[in-house]
């Protein structure tokens, strides 16, 4: 696991060395991902700059804890980001989601011209075959609970789906991935 | 798979939502000991890739007004620059002939030492780094100072309170990097065993019952200090620091019956 392309693993390294460049670098290779990320799971674009902001401040401050060994930068970005985006949703106050109909929550195929722009996010591409092998049910559970930020009680309501069946999906689904991202060669057989 | 992997990555799961009971705590625990291939942050890892994966497909620019912001910001959180220094010559392997000649130079020298007046002989001695140094409190204060892009400087004065003695001095924090010094003189000894001097910093968007605790310190017989400032939490509009004398320790919430020192925007005194 952790492929991803050696200009890009450079940077984390170069931040934590206070390399002010690196910083430039770092925007331009996970500033997109960071932004659409905090597009789809906040409430307004206010928030999603504000959290955009936290984002990075904390990634400044922590670019020294980035283990290869666990996976690309894209991903080690992506648990800040989703921790923060997390956090933000637990103190929001009655907020009101806009739930994505099921349906349109499919995982797209990209472009071929841009395999090339996300070669740096290896393990997002792996995850991305995983969650097509899913069964559908477990595949939908999963990307309302990732995609787009639901609690398992919101992904119960807005299924249908019984608590004890969204946490199993869950369950499953994050193992497939772990054991594909770990190099279960069972798992990357399924997915690929 | 094994059922008490079963377990665990149910466990993981479930922390992705809430934080776990201290009796899942001890149980992770126990399954982590027992399955070296796992580790706490598996899950965390798996729902991040296909938290990235799910954008994939839609990723939109970041608004430049956004970047402009992060980019100017970032210098005061990230660490120190490090300076490389440049590597050190490698030493030349040593002749045969090294012995002789020393000792040929030697001898010259003797013979000319007779005849000319002494000369300054110069041993090159190999320069030893010197061992890792924290820095102090003061040389961190310059370094922040140095390269805080925002800095807050305040005044700190004395109260009426008998035991702010002629405490004056300075405030100084960065906003960005959540780090900050306080400078005093004449500040008053404290005997640390009977009590200790502790910061709180009022922000203007908490209540003003709940001060932010900056930490104890303690004030030697010179009575000219740099303290470290340690924010128990983000202050995020800070309006006032207060220094007041406590129990040993500190306390969570001040009595406030001794405030020594008070530090506030200039408009405000």
């Amino acid at each position: 696991m952790g492929d991803g392309c050696p200009v890009a693993e450079a940077i984390l390294q170069r931040l934590a060395r206070g390399d002010r460049a690196a910083v430039q670098s770092c925007l331009d290779a996970y500033g997109g991902l960071v932004w659409s990320l905090a597009l789809r799971q906040s409430p307004s674009r206010a928030d999603a700059e504000d959290v955009v902001q936290d984002i990075f401040v904390e990634l400044w401050r922590t670019a020294e804890r980035y283990d290869p060994s666990k996976g690309t930068e894209a991903t080690f970005i992506a648990t800040i980001a989703r921790r923060r985006l997390i956090d933000r949703r637990r103190t929001r106050v009655r907020e009101r989601r806009r739930i994505v109909p099921v349906a349109d929550l499919e995982v797209e195929s990209i472009p071929s011209q841009e395999h090339e722009r996300i070669e740096r996010f290896a393990d997002a591409m792996l995850a991305r075959k995983a969650l097509r092998s899913l069964p559908p049910d477990r595949r939908r559970v999963l990307l309302l609970s990732v995609d787009q930020g639901l609690t398992h009680e919101q992904i119960a309501q807005a299924t249908g789906l019984p608590m004890g069946t969204v946490k199993s999906h869950l369950r499953r689904g994050l193992q497939t991935l772990r054991n594909l991202l770990h190099g279960s060669s069972e798992d990357k057989a399924e997915a690929s | 798979m094994s059922a008490p992997t079963d377990r665990l990555s149910e466990l993981l799961t479930e922390e992705l939502e809430r934080p776990l009971t201290q009796d899942e705590e001890g149980e992770v625990h126990a399954l982590l000991a027992s399955h070296a291939d796992w580790s706490r942050d598996d899950m965390v890892w798996a729902a991040a890739a296909a938290t990235s994966a799910s954008a994939l497909s839609a990723i939109e620019p970041m608004p430049k007004e956004l970047r402009e912001r992060i980019l100017s910001e970032a210098a005061d959180h990230l660490p120190a620059p490090v300076h490389e220094l440049p590597a050190r010559p490698e030493p030349q392997p040593s002749s045969p002939w090294l012995p002789w000649s020393v000792a040929a130079a030697a001898a010259l020298a003797a013979v000319v030492g007779w005849s000319r007046p002494p000369v300054e002989v110069r041993v090159e001695v190999e320069k030893v780094p010197p061992p890792v140094v924290e820095p102090s409190p003061a040389e961190r204060l310059s370094a922040l100072t140095a390269s805080a892009s925002t800095l807050i400087r305040w005044e700190a004065s004395a109260t009426e309170d008998p035991l702010a003695g002629e405490a004056r001095g300075e405030f100084v924090w960065s906003p960005g990097r959540q780090e900050g010094f306080m400078v005093f003189e004449g500040l008053p000894a404290n005997d640390p065993e009977q009590a200790q001097y502790q910061l709180w910093i009022f922000d203007d968007t908490r209540r003003a019952e709940h001060p932010v605790d900056g930490g104890v310190f303690d004030v030697g017989q010179d009575g000219q200090i740099v303290v470290p400032i340690h924010a128990a939490i983000k202050v995020r509009k800070p309006k006032l620091f207060a220094v007041t004398v406590e129990a040993p320790g500190g306390v969570v919430v001040s009595e406030r019956k001794h405030i020594v020192v008070l530090g506030q925007p200039p408009q405000a005194l």
